[in-house]
């Protein structure tokens, strides 16, 4: 790898980051530095993507040249609303200290020692996974070959009818490669690791304004480790980046509810439409889901808010959606995936044997998940004791739901489709609980009397 | 300490343990190997094996014209010399768009000029199809291994 790849990436990374800050700024002061950046770069990261496809319809060929001007002048334009934005923003600089503890440089020592080896991977070794290499990255190398991601793949004599769906999947994770492609990375994905650190991160600040830093750390850090999850943090697929939008959104939203934030809201809204863009069923999850926003919106901030709220998440979703499936695939593609045959419609009966499935089979290995999913279900088990006797919820209550909500959403939407096999559909669709999770076990009251406890005992040794 | 523990303990029951043996020490153990060779065919080999060797053999083999109609997906497991190659998306991931055709797709066998033999310790030959006749024959050869599931190369083998 040259100095000059990787200063092109690391270039176009900070452009990204800069475009994201106009659309994440207006939260900076609710977010808190280091959740800010993460969450510019992933904003950042998504709105290049959504640029370059634009230019690519209208018929600007795609190279090195045109991602990085894109990158520059999306970053100049970010600049424009940031100048709105920049005093809540400038708040992150003034008087900030640097408050992290020495047990936390000692988890973040191993959580380097753990992704080292996912940043390595990711550059080292060629795509693997079989969807990525008959998709995605298929189509992202003869684009950059050719300039446009309406290329010869689609219309090869050899390859017609024999494309299947997978082409034809959301284009975050394709257009992404195409980026890193062409800044020189000979199998792109680098960008996985980024994204995965940027969502560990925002986890991990996430976990700490829930609890005692220290049980944080530990959290954050069993977050980042489970053993299926942290695999995608170098295997090319669509579900990781997928879960980082969505959960990013839910874990914003509940926090708006949480601290009443209306900002938050807004931004969650934006990630959870983002998150379209990263896998085609999201639509259909995001519009379940939405009465669980749209309600304790209301409640908390007037109608008027939850419908604005509701409004850009749809708006975003539905129109990075359209984009892709109907703009690009219908009007531009020569051929498009037929997804009548795989449609099997509502059936209560599949959708119970399939949440058997997932919740007793696929959640229940510890292959999969380790301890994240038993912390999760001896936590629950503990909470659900204490509520039988006191009657009220000793957790978090959107925190309790989001484990459940995606869950739910996820297998019924999955189940409408005759190609989706739980083993492995539904299990990389589970990363997107995974957050909800650990934020779940966060706010228990069973770890907040841990943290209680610990934070006493540092006052009597202070003292 | 407390995560050291967690890697550490009990290595055979441990998920922990066992994602830090395959995912994390296993790197580092063969960091300064791996970072000998950055050629980008090793690389593609170490990961690929038959899935790139194959497709990149055919590719210095085929000349303009052929149609190769790759085996079935079975009877190159059976082989032990990969199996994802032997579906056209792959193989044009691996070599680049190329005419080939799968052992299933009974609307281009016409078109094939040439086929794959395989055979033990990762030999394949590379044969011509000279009349239709002949093309008819290795239509009804695949269509049994692919009925079969490549037992019959098996007992051909035998």
């Amino acid at each position: 790898m040259s100095v000059a790849v990787i200063l092109t990436s690391v270039f176009i990374l900070l452009a990204q980051m800069l475009i994201g800050i106009g659309i994440v700024g207006y939260s900076a002061a609710s977010l808190g530095r280091l959740r800010t950046f993460a969450l510019s770069i992933l904003t950042g990261m998504l709105t290049h993507t959504v640029v370059i496809l634009i230019l690519d319809i209208v018929g600007i060929p795609l190279s090195l040249t045109t991602v990085i001007a894109s990158a520059v002048i999306l970053a100049a334009a970010s600049m424009v609303v940031f100048t709105r934005v920049g005093g809540r923003f400038r708040l992150l600089f003034v008087g900030a200290d640097f408050n992290i503890r020495m047990y936390e440089v000692v988890v973040l020592i191993f959580a380097a020692y753990f992704f080292f080896p996912s940043f390595f991977g990711a550059w080292y070794w060629p795509v693997t996974p079989f969807d990525a290499m008959a998709g995605i990255d298929l189509v992202a190398r003869q684009t950059v070959a050719e300039g446009t991601v309406n290329n010869e793949i689609f219309r090869y004599p050899w390859l017609e009818g024999r494309l299947s769906n997978q082409p034809f999947y959301a284009p975050f994770a394709m257009l992404m490669q195409v980026i890193y492609r062409l800044a020189g990375f000979a199998f792109g994905q680098v960008w996985l690791s980024v994204a995965s650190i940027c969502m560990i991160a925002f986890v991990w600040k996430t976990l700490r304004s829930l609890t005692h830093p220290f049980l944080a750390a530990l959290l954050g850090l069993l977050y980042a480790i489970t053993p299926e999850q942290y695999a995608y943090s170098l295997l090319l697929q669509t579900d990781w980046p997928n879960a980082i939008f969505f959960a990013g959104g839910g874990i914003l939203v509940i926090e708006a509810f949480r601290r009443n934030k209306v900002d938050l809201l807004y931004l969650g809204s934006i990630l959870l439409g983002m998150a379209c863009w990263t896998r085609n069923e999201t639509i259909l999850i995001l519009l379940l889901i939405l009465p669980f926003i749209f309600f304790p919106a209301k409640r908390l901030f007037g109608i008027a808010t939850a419908f604005r709220t509701s409004a850009v998440a749809s708006s975003v979703g539905v129109f990075l959606f359209a984009l892709w499936n109907l703009v690009y695939i219908k009007t531009i593609l020569p051929v498009s995936p037929s997804f009548a045959g795989e449609w099997v419609g509502f059936q209560p009966a599949r959708i119970a044997s399939m949440m058997y499935e997932t919740i007793f089979v696929v959640l229940a290995d510890d292959g999969y998940w380790a301890g994240s999913f038993f912390l999760f279900a001896s936590t629950f088990v503990v909470v659900l004791v204490q509520f039988l006797r006191r009657r009220t919820w000793p957790a978090g209550y959107h925190e309790t739901l989001w484990v459940f909500l995606p869950l739910v959403a996820l297998v019924v939407v999955s189940s409408l489709f005759s190609a989706t096999v739980v083993e492995q559909t539904i299990r990389r669709g589970l990363f997107k609980i995974i957050p909800f999770m650990f934020l779940f076990v966060a706010t228990s009251d069973p770890i907040q009397l841990i943290g209680t406890w610990i934070a006493g005992w540092e006052k009597g040794k202070a003292g | 300490m407390l995560f050291g523990v967690l890697i550490t303990a009990f290595p055979d029951d441990n998920p922990y343990a066992h994602w830090h043996r395959k995912r994390i020490r296993l790197y580092y153990d063969n960091y300064a190997r791996l970072r000998k060779d950055l050629r980008l065919d090793t690389r593609m080999n170490e990961r690929h094996g038959y899935d790139f060797m194959i497709p990149k053999w055919l590719n210095t083999k085929m000349k303009p014209g052929d149609v190769v109609v790759l085996p079935p997906h079975s009877y190159a497991k059976s082989n032990k010399m990969g199996a994802a190659w032997t579906d056209v998306r792959i193989f044009m991931y691996m070599a680049g768009l190329r005419p080939v055709i799968m052992a299933d797709d009974t609307a281009r066998f016409h078109h094939a000029t040439h086929f794959l033999e395989l055979g033990d310790g990762g030999t394949l030959w590379y044969r011509k199809i000279d009349s239709p006749e002949e093309r008819d024959s290795v239509r009804i050869w695949y269509d049994e291994l692919l009925r079969t599931g490549g037992e019959l190369q098996e007992d051909v083998n035998k």
